[in-house]
């Protein structure tokens, strides 16, 4: 039985016929895509139903995030937000809490709300905005009930007298030195190892981490995803990641594909070797089942995190000084490229700040001189600040980048300030480059570091609004089909699934995101509002009723 | 009782500058007094002589030795590892730092509960040090751990010749006057271990209060008269049992010498230097205070400093 769909209008991405009205599907695939009168020798041929629910609305290929982390997804998601910026769940839209008064009015609210003796978890708070946090002001909403708040970077927390009890956490064991100011309740970086550990049982237990995969397979529907990227499988532990995601992220009742891309090192155990890593990589390719795909992907890690300046940047550096991290010794780096390179897979790197770029591009020519390679899908992952050289040499070394455009919305105001100064803040995710480079190019949102809400990147990517409202170099906005190409047909090219999906033809996967307005023609500052009205997936309809 | 800290001596230092060979020798020559736990970032660079390993934990990840100490890769992060070797009788860990970290950043890691760091070694390989600090990605990196060692363990002396660091070490420049120059060890040298293994005085580690260390007491004896070498090394042998460490100089007739005792491990060399004879002992403050066996079993040759038997209380361990 064939279903023909029609539509006010359908973008294809298929640049020979970027627009149509009518598209006809057959078990889960797309037989043609055009006109109505166009498809009855079809039609003719086949028993066939018309389906007319979306006629007043425009069809476009299923959305794609090539990089985000379930598993991370996971622990974030049974938390409650109190965020500075907006964040669009399935359960609701949590709106910006920017003052330190409205942040304890909605701890109070939350207080309130939650049953009694569970533990709350906050998360979201930022002291730009929110004030100094502290354990007093937490016990001032409840000294009984534990309570914690986590900083939006996930690099510090808060607990309350009774989250402290809980977790036994005793004033005697904590040292001088280890990132942690007890009397505040206040555990930082190194010290947070701490925190994470004791805080385990109610993090990842496996009922805990099983409703937050739940919660994440919403929050996936309703950003109108039809395929994501786990970018890398095994972060927190391999197998345990990967069976919990084979037993939820697969079954009827997922809109959605996932491909595996597994963490170079943590697939290696014992004594295992780097060079034993591609043939380990390939074994996993045997678990794949409808929607889990492992591919010959791989990721691999450069420098530290964007978010928390840990990036590796080439002078001027950063404003204090302080230095970025490596986070394998860039001997390592090259060991797994070079395994990977000569057995013929795509890998995906980690590289965020323009040194950390440099030396990725330095190891990739170095392979090239090896073995040269074509079409080898070699990603850039992040690609938070580049200089307009390195995007010719991405260009000429075949490599694709896959960006975090919400760095640029959530850092460049403070990272003009406290960080890298306006030039280079402004610069970040050099996108149009890109596309002027013919370069493929995709969005991402490294969820839970960017909502996982594609058209809320494609709307920084056109617009370079930063939080405070400034438009940070415009020169490199993006139009909105370069956007929305990066949220689909690109982002295909960078999970190494453009034959299946991302674009509109004869033949891919029937993989749709339905919305009320058409992006490439409404009010560009719009586009991050645009109410999503279903998803598609493999010619299934999954309604959305917000 | 206040519970024991363990202390850590962190062994830092690049990729190839010589960590895990010097962690090999370490294992190979069994020099470690018991009860230390090795925590490496992967067995697959460790040689570990079959004669050794006494038992291999089921997920292969912990490896005991016949002499009581264990090896322990780090496949989890920092934090993990210290639980995990919580429940392990041990009394020192040595552990081997990724060579991307920087000794400060690992110092405030390695203050878990129950642990310290007492000690930084950043290895420094002797032939490639002067490129690597140039190097365009981990130029800063290398000059950084070699900045905040407590000591450096030059390696590959033999094929280098000799080493010396550059001017741009010097602990009098501007962003660097809080640090202390490091001391430096050469690899092959047979005190290092000793060195490695007691706490650092007066070098970069700051702690925060003396309730940062394990509580440790001493007592001391002074020579008076010369004692035979054999004697020497056999009551050196039948120390009580909570005397965790000894050492001083020892008048024989062959001359002075220098005794560092750690465990069971213990070393007599000739001193190169005039020195006071006399021996101080350590031990925690817990245990009960040796001094009166001592003062007894040394009587023919030492006597107990002050001659009471009150010891003195080593916050700092030293
Ligand atoms: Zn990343
Ligand atoms: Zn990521």
């Amino acid at each position: 039985m064939l279903t023909l769909f029609t539509a006010k209008s359908i973008i294809t991405m298929n640049p020979s016929m970027p627009a149509a009205d009518a598209i006809l599907v057959g078990d889960g695939r797309i037989i043609e895509v055009g006109h109505e009168d166009k498809m009855q020798p079809w039609l003719d041929a086949h028993p066939h139903t018309v389906d007319r629910q979306f006629s007043e609305k425009v069809i476009c290929p299923g959305f794609i995030d090539p990089h985000l982390h379930p598993t991370m997804a996971a622990v974030l998601l049974p938390m409650e937000f109190i965020t500075a910026m907006r964040w669009k769940l399935p359960w609701g839209i949590v709106e910006p809490t920017t003052t330190a008064e409205q942040f304890d009015q909605r701890m109070v609210a939350l207080h309130a709300q939650k049953e009694p003796d569970a533990p709350l978890f906050i998360w979201g708070y930022h002291q730009l905005w929110h004030g100094p946090m502290g354990k007093q002001r937490i016990n001032n909403v409840s000294s009984e009930r534990p309570m914690v708040v986590w900083h939006r970077s996930f690099h510090e927390l808060y607990m309350n007298d009774a989250a402290l009890k809980m977790t036994e956490i005793n004033e005697q064991d904590i040292k001088p030195g280890a990132q942690v100011d007890f009397s505040n309740g206040h555990f930082y970086e190194n010290g947070l190892g701490l925190a994470i550990n004791r805080l385990n049982p109610w993090l990842l237990a496996p009922d805990k981490y099983a409703a937050g995969l739940q919660r994440l397979k919403q929050v996936v529907q309703h950003g109108g995803h039809t395929s994501i990227g786990d970018l890398a499988t095994g972060l927190f532990d391999f197998e345990s990641e990967a069976n919990a995601l084979a037993s939820i992220l697969d079954g009827d009742d997922v809109p959605f594909r996932t491909r595996l891309v597994a963490h170079g090192t943590a697939i290696l155990k014992g004594s295992q070797s780097i060079e034993d890593g591609p043939a380990l990589a390939m074994q996993l390719i045997e678990r794949n089942s409808h929607r889990l795909k492992f591919g010959k992907h791989i990721k691999l890690f450069c420098d530290g995190a964007f978010f928390s300046q840990l990036s590796q940047l080439m002078e001027p550096g950063y404003i204090d000084g302080h230095q970025g991290e490596w986070l394998m010794p860039p001997e390592i780096l090259e060991q797994n490229m070079r395994a990977y390179w000569h057995a013929g897979f795509q890998i995906h790197v980690h590289a965020c700040g323009d040194l950390g770029i440099e030396l990725t591009l330095d190891l990739l020519e170095k392979m090239q001189a090896e073995k040269p390679r074509f079409n080898h899908g070699f990603t850039i992952e992040h690609f938070g600040f580049s200089t307009p050289e390195q995007i010719k040499r991405i260009k000429a070394l075949g490599a694709q980048v896959s960006a975090n455009v919400y760095y640029l919305h959530e850092l460049s105001d403070i990272y003009s300030r406290e960080g890298i100064g306006y030039e280079r803040a402004s610069q970040m995710s050099r996108l149009a480059s890109c596309f002027t480079n013919d370069i493929n190019t995709a969005l991402h949102s490294d969820f839970t570091m960017a909502p996982a809400e594609p058209l809320n990147s494609a709307w920084v990517a056109v617009n370079r609004i930063n939080h405070a409202g400034e438009v940070m170099c415009a020169q490199e906005c993006l139009t909105a089909q370069q956007a929305l190409e990066a949220i689909t047909i690109n982002a295909a090219h960078v999970l190494g699934m453009a034959a299946d999906t991302g674009s509109l033809r004869a033949g891919k996967y029937a993989d749709f995101t339905i919305l009320d307005e058409d992006p490439l023609t409404c009010d560009a500052m719009r586009i991050r509002d645009l109410r999503i009205h279903a998803t598609v997936f493999e010619g299934k309809v999954f309604p959305l009723d917000s | 009782m206040k519970q024991r800290l363990i202390p850590i001596t962190i062994i830092s230092g690049y990729l190839g500058s010589g960590k895990t060979t010097f962690i090999n020798r370490l294992l190979a020559a069994d020099v470690l007094p018991s009860k230390v736990a090795v925590l490496v970032n992967d067995f697959g660079d460790i040689n570990i002589d079959a004669k050794l390993i006494a038992q291999i934990s089921d997920d292969g990840s912990v490896v005991s030795l016949t002499n009581g100490c264990v090896c322990c890769t780090l496949q989890d992060d920092l934090a993990n590892t210290f639980e995990r070797i919580s429940s392990l009788a041990i009394d020192h860990v040595l552990l081997e730092a990724s060579g991307v970290a920087l000794p400060n950043k690992l110092r405030t890691q390695c203050h878990y509960p129950g642990y310290f760091p007492q000690h930084c070694a950043v290895t420094v390989d002797a032939e490639n040090y002067h490129k690597k600090r140039q190097d365009k990605y981990v130029g800063n990196l290398v000059q950084q751990q070699v900045l905040q060692a407590d000591t450096l363990i030059i390696t590959k002396l033999d094929l280098a010749g000799s080493f010396e660091l550059p001017d741009s070490h010097d602990p009098g420049r501007p962003n660097s006057t809080d640090l202390s120059p490091a001391k430096q060890y050469s690899v092959t040298d047979p005190q290092l271990i000793y060195h490695l293994l007691e706490p650092v005085k007066g070098l970069n580690y700051k702690p925060g209060s003396s309730s940062d260390m394990a509580s440790f007491s001493s007592c001391t004896l002074e020579q008076h008269k010369p004692i035979d070498i054999q004697e020497l090394s056999d009551l050196l042998a039948t120390v009580p049992a909570q005397i965790e460490r000894i050492k001083g100089f020892v008048d024989t007739p062959t001359g002075l010498q220098l005794i560092q005792k750690v465990g069971k491990r213990c070393s007599i060399v000739p001193a190169d230097a005039a020195q006071n004879p006399g021996l101080v002992f350590i031990y925690p403050s817990q245990a009960a205070n040796p001094a009166e066996v001592l003062q007894v079993n040394w009587k023919p040759w030492m006597t107990l400093r002050g001659n009471h038997l009150h010891s003195a209380h080593h916050p700092e361990q030293s």
